[in-house]
Order: structure tokens, then sequence, then C-alpha cells
């Protein structure tokens, strides 16, 4: 899965009847730091995302798995990051480094 | 299955429902030396890992079948790392980077507490993980 930050929504009429009702949001991969780390990706939101927000992406089957059974969906919004901690060696102090706005 | 490093965790209130208790980690990607190499990504963990331990992880349709109930994940780490051994001759990438090198035996890395036995990874949960508890 992959650190993402929501930049967007998309509005389709014309799709796919399995893609009817969902709500689709245009993502970017972000680091633990928060910096743009990817191209943009849009995927189906099933936990009730916005815009600004640092989400879990997850793609692949697992994607479809989410997104309803069988649907044409690659990607998908899975979580909604609260906090991320990394451990700093150096200062052996936990940071924490990204956290969402709510 | 690919290597990588656990250097943090991540925190999420509002998940899918089968992620519920689940712990996430976040990952850097290594090389069989330990370098970084790659970027970081979110893991869900199946085997008790803890911060600074090498781990592998599995990803794919097969990441979701670590768990059972199965969950929804492209990234599952499913074994933490006692030992890394990769005889010198095995390796093309010496043989090309260096011609002049010799059959000076196996190069191991330990990135763990070193195991008696010649297993190089657990694949059980694993009673030496740091953070081995029951989020279930």
């Amino acid at each position: 899965m992959l650190l993402a930050r929501v930049v967007g929504t998309v509005v389709a009429t014309r799709k796919d009847e399995r893609l009817q009702g969902r709500k689709l949001l245009v993502c970017r991969p972000v680091s633990p730091d928060g910096a743009v780390d990817g191209g943009y990706v849009v995927a189906v939101d099933t936990v009730g995302a916005g815009v600004q927000e640092t989400v879990l992406l997850v793609s692949g089957s697992s994607a479809r798995m989410a997104g309803g059974k069988d649907s044409p969906v690659d990607s998908a919004v899975v979580g909604i990051v609260d906090e991320v901690r990394t451990e700093n060696e150096a200062d052996d102090k936990h940071a924490v480094v990204a956290k969402s706005k709510h | 299955m690919m290597l990588a490093k656990v250097i943090g965790t991540v925190v999420c209130t509002v998940k899918f429902p089968t992620l519920e208790g689940r712990k996430l980690l976040l990952l850097q990607p290594v090389t069989k030396d330990g370098v970084p190499k790659g970027k970081t990504m979110v893991g869900l963990d199946a085997v008790g890992a803890g911060v600074g331990e090498t781990v592998y992880w599995c990803r794919g349709r097969e990441a979701a079948l670590a768990f059972n109930p199965e969950v929804v994940s492209d990234c599952s780490i499913v074994g933490i790392v006692d030992e890394i051994s990769v005889p010198r001759d095995s390796d093309p990438r010496s043989r090309v980077e260096d011609p002049s090198h010799t059959s000076a035996g196996p190069a191991c890395t330990a990135v763990g507490p070193t195991s008696p036995s010649s297993t190089n990874a657990r694949q059980s949960p694993a009673s030496r993980g740091k953070n081995n508890r029951g989020r279930r």
C-alpha cells in the first residue's frame, strides 16, 4: 500500500455500470514526510476521504475486492492516515512526520 | 517476496473493515546488503515485526492471502529476516563489478540476532519479534 494525498475529485457521467455510485478521488503518492513522490492516480474511495487528507492507497486485485466484487478497479483508498511515525536512529526519538488534518 | 526494513508505523482510525485490528508498518525496500532502494510503502504485518527489523514482504493478490479471513492488502509482511547469505559466485553482479574477485566463501549479512540453525528466515509469528502483540 502507498501513502497518498487526495488532491481532487473526478466526475464521470459515462462509465462502467459497476462504477455507478462510486466516489472517485485524484491522489498523489507522498513520502512519509509529506513530499509528493509520484504521479496522479484515480482511486475509488471506500472510507469517505476528502481533499487534502493523507490516505492509504491499495492497488491490484485487492483494490478490486475493496471497490466492489468484480469491478474494474485497480486502485482504491482503504484508510485515512491519522499519523505516521518514523524512528529517528540518530536521536533515538520518535518523530511524528505527517499528521492528517481533519 | 522482497526485502525491506521497517522504519515506522502508520495509524489509521478510519479504514476498510477488514483492516480493523491490523498493524500497519512503514517499509523501506532494501538490497541484500541493507542499502535503501526504492520508495517507501505501507505493509500489513502478519508476523509481529517491529521498527528497525529487516523483513520480507509479499505483493499482489497473494498479500491478501497471508491473513484469514482475507484482507485488502497488496503489501503484507510475511517473514522476519535473521540472516542473508549470498555466496559470492552465485551473484552475477559481483563478477561484473569486480572481475578479479576470488571465491572467498559466502557473503553473509547478519541483520538480526544470529541463530544457531542454518535457517535464513523465520516464517512463523516470531517470539523474537519486537512487537508481537495480538491486535485482533
